[in-house]
């Protein structure tokens, strides 16, 4: 037997059959758009540090509509700082790409998500991944990559980022101060503590009216969270001289330790006969000291202020076994509250304590900064009994002072009743039983856990049979029997439509030879004398009709016959 | 021989790589704490046309175990869509809108009522039974009381107004799941006004290109990017 060697054509046939199927079903899934992408250029940094999230678009599409990114816990604070366009050749083949980014000025320590970016390219809407940063203390995080491929435009100028003052063009200008038009800076106090704010004010003093709105970029100095505050005017006087002042004041909370330099201002005005000018100020500094450690109470967590309240209350303050309820912690003052991750709580025993969320919300009321921050505890008990929970306390450094200073929240008391119980403590190898709110659906459908269905068809059919028996029972519905004439079946009508008919009718009503009969006959029907003697009159009537004695038997006699007819059998019926 | 064997599970693979549903998967994973198993196996039943309400559900749970808290309640609101009689995915319900507090769920558009289009339309059926009985009581009599006319029209009208608001379909509905989602007074690029909360359930009335017009539940309306919301419809 000769073994056949398969031809070559055949063998390189199955492969390329054998790599199509394999493509196949990489083809047949679901393709994510890999057309926006997000970057973060650190993933580790220090608490003095910033990062950049770039967001980068491949192709150079029209329509872009991305918002700017937002964190869970608002731990970081986004700046954009620019666009960028990337234009590639490669081997004759032409791709372009657009990278926004954002600075990234951290505000506490820890490891915080920047939240998915949703938005739009070219009509086509993209959710981008979430990026995750961590945040460590001062010297302890990695130093940034450099910026590679990023050429920094003033990097051949020192002095900082804006080292050549230019006009609105773009055009280098050399400032020349005008006494019509002044730009002041002040920075204060020079020396603060750390989380304690520092106000840097920033006042434009014209005499002349300006021709458009001053330009301003507000300074992002790294490692302070910022609060601004309204915009004020008013007028002063100066050498001799009404000025109007712009006063833009913001509060920078230092977030370590330092000495910092708040960059110089710049100012784009354009006064008198179109003379547009740029004007700046020196640059500022400011000394931050860390907080003392002697006298630093257990309880404390970052707060500086003046003055602060607590208030706490329990959403149930009445629960079972198994069950669990929200204790809310509120704080309110005049220090940041962002900066401060969460009150002190102590262990409560028999008590297991998760923090959810907590909102807080900053800003300036008369002029004053206020702060106020909701935490969210949910606490859930491991016993029966009644909880005290005391020592809920909020300790701040208050700089004025030099001093910590401590609150408390008024005790409160949860009680918790036996219930649904869970598998006791110290029995090992017992299942534990998952909570209701815990368990899983084990079945596609919703068999069980459901509210009945209404019985519609039987209160539908409950309804019929009681109208229908309302009928047979009550009073006035109650249909008479019908009229016949005895011994027969049919019943008599009102209306005939032939004087033989009727004649006939009135005779199947009271059978009789002769009047005597007929009366005995209908009063043994129950039939007044009255209807007796009507039924005779008609009897009379038709037969005249019938036969024709003198009267004329038209429709109008047959009409006005059964009209009689029929009015003597309702009164009958009535009866 | 061996080649077409080749050939036909080679054939067969496309269909394997298909995502598979395992319903009992999404349950043991969230026994066992595996929430983003359990989450993936349920957008693995919805891809497979497999979602029902026991995978809605347990999408839910997994959700709010990872902390999504918006997109949770979107999967237990997609889940009574299925079955609107669930006690236990309306105290899920309540769970989330504890979570997400009153300054979210105040905003919130009528949620899912508890009865169908069908069982809406036969609870009206009863006044109209009652007003057909009150007419063959009527025509029995042959004299009409004083008092059927005006009763019913009252009727009549009751019924008319029930019959619009039960069984109106609601508009289609979706929950915001962008925690930085912002109004917008027109369909256009921007940075947006009004913070919308993350987690509010909100109508939908419109769409342009990638922006849905949404109205809120005090009666606020704008557009939001759809990429920021997660409707509320069947698979």
């Amino acid at each position: 037997m000769v073994a056949v060697r398969p031809a070559l054509g055949l063998r390189l046939g199955g492969f390329l059959l054998l790599a199509l199927l394999l493509v196949c079903p990489a083809a047949g899934q679901n393709q994510g758009s890999d057309k926006v992408t997000v970057s973060l250029s650190s993933d580790t940094i220090a608490l003095d540090q910033t990062a950049t999230l770039t967001i980068s678009i491949s192709g150079l599409a029209d329509g872009l509509d991305i918002p700017a990114p937002e964190t869970r816990d608002g731990g970081l604070q986004f700046s954009y700082s620019g666009r960028r366009i990337t234009m590639n050749s490669i081997n004759g083949t032409m791709s372009s790409s657009v990278e926004v980014d954002y600075t990234i000025t951290p505000m506490r320590t820890g490891r915080h998500v920047i939240e998915p970016i949703s938005g739009a390219v070219a009509g086509i809407p993209f959710t981008t991944e979430s990026q995750r940063l961590e945040v460590t203390d001062v010297g302890t995080g990695t130093a940034p990559p450099p910026q590679a491929g990023r050429r920094n435009p003033w990097s051949a100028y020192p002095g900082g980022l804006n080292p050549m003052p230019t006009d609105p063009w773009g055009w280098p200008t050399r400032p020349e101060p005008e006494e019509d038009v002044l730009l002041e800076a002040t920075l204060e106090p020079e020396v603060v503590y750390k989380h304690q704010p520092v106000y840097y004010n920033l006042r434009l003093l014209t005499t002349g009216r300006l021709l458009s709105d001053p330009r301003y970029n507000p300074i992002v100095p790294v490692g302070f969270l910022r609060v601004a505050f309204p915009q004020e005017n008013s007028q002063e006087e100066r050498h001799g001289s009404l000025y109007s002042v712009m006063s833009v004041k913001t509060a920078y909370f230092p977030l370590n330790e330092g000495d910092y330099t708040f960059d110089p201002s710049q100012v784009s005005v354009t006064s008198g006969f179109y003379n547009p000018r740029v004007l700046k100020t020196e640059a500022k500094k400011v000394k931050v000291l860390p907080l003392p450690g002697e006298g630093r109470p257990r309880s404390f967590t970052g707060a500086v202020g003046e003055q602060f309240e607590i208030r706490a209350n329990l959403k149930n303050a009445d629960i079972s076994l198994g069950g669990n309820t929200e204790l809310e912690v509120t704080v309110k003052g005049d220090g940041h509250l962002e900066l401060v991750p969460y009150p002190f709580l102590p262990d409560w025993p028999g008590l297991e304590k998760k923090q959810l969320s907590s909102p807080s919300t900053t800003r300036v009321d008369n002029g004053k900064l206020v702060s106020q921050r909701t935490y969210n505890f949910r606490l859930k008990p491991g016993q029966v009994g009644s909880f005290s929970l005391s020592g809920i306390a909020f300790a701040y450094f208050n700089p004025s002072q030099e001093r910590y200073e401590v609150i408390k929240a008024p005790d409160l008391t949860l009680r918790v009743e036996a219930g649904q119980s869970t598998a006791t403590e110290g029995e090992p190898g017992a299942d534990q039983e998952m909570a209701d709110s815990d368990r899983p659906w084990d079945s596609p459908g919703a068999d069980r856990g459901r509210l009945p269905e209404l019985p519609l068809g039987a209160l539908a059919g409950g309804v019929l049979l009681l109208l229908a028996g309302a009928l047979a029972v009550l009073p006035g519905t109650r249909l008479a029997p019908p009229l016949r004439r005895p011994g027969s079946g049919r019943p008599i009508a009102a209306r005939h439509k032939s004087l033989p008919d009727l004649s006939d009718a009135l005779s199947r009503l009271a059978p009789g030879a002769d009047s005597n009969s007929r009366r005995a006959y209908l009063e043994g029907q129950g039939w007044s004398a009255s209807s007796i003697a009507r039924l005779e009159s008609l009897k009379r009537k038709a037969g005249r009709a019938l036969f024709g004695t003198g009267a004329s038997a038209g429709s109008d006699v047959l009409d006005g016959l059964n009209q009689e007819l029929g009015e003597l059998l309702r009164e009958v019926k009535k009866r | 021989m061996r080649r077409v064997l080749l050939l036909l599970f080679l054939l067969w693979l496309p269909a394997w790589a298909q995502p598979q549903g395992d319903f009992a998967a999404t349950v043991q994973a969230l026994r066992e704490g595996r929430d983003g198993d359990a989450l993936a196996a349920c957008q693995a039943l919805e891809q497979a046309g497999q979602a029902s309400f026991g995978s809605f559900y347990n999408q839910g749970l997994a959700l709010r175990n990872l902390g999504d808290i918006p997109r949770a309640r979107a999967a237990f609101e997609r889940a009574l869509l299925l079955e609107p009689h669930s006690l236990a995915a309306r105290k899920r319900l309540r769970e989330i809108d504890g979570e997400l507090g009153q300054a979210v769920t105040s905003r919130d558009v009528r949620g899912t009522p508890w009865w169908s289009a069908n069982e809406a339309e036969l609870l009206l059926l009863l006044p109209g039974l009652l007003l057909l009985g009150m007419g063959m009581v009527a025509r029995l009599r042959k004299t009409p009381p004083a008092a059927t006319p005006a009763l019913a029209l009252l009727l009549f009208g009751l019924a008319s107004v029930a019959l619009v608001a039960l069984t109106a379909p609601p508009r289609e509905r979706a929950v915001v799941v962008d925690r930085s989602a912002r109004l917008l007074a027109e369909p256009k690029p921007g940075q947006g006004g009004e913070s919308v909360p993350a987690g509010c359930l909100v109508s939908i009335l419109g769409r342009s290109d990638h922006y849905i017009r949404i109205q809120l539940g005090d009666g606020e309306q704008g557009w939001l990017r759809e990429a920021q919301v997660e409707r509320l419809a069947l698979p």
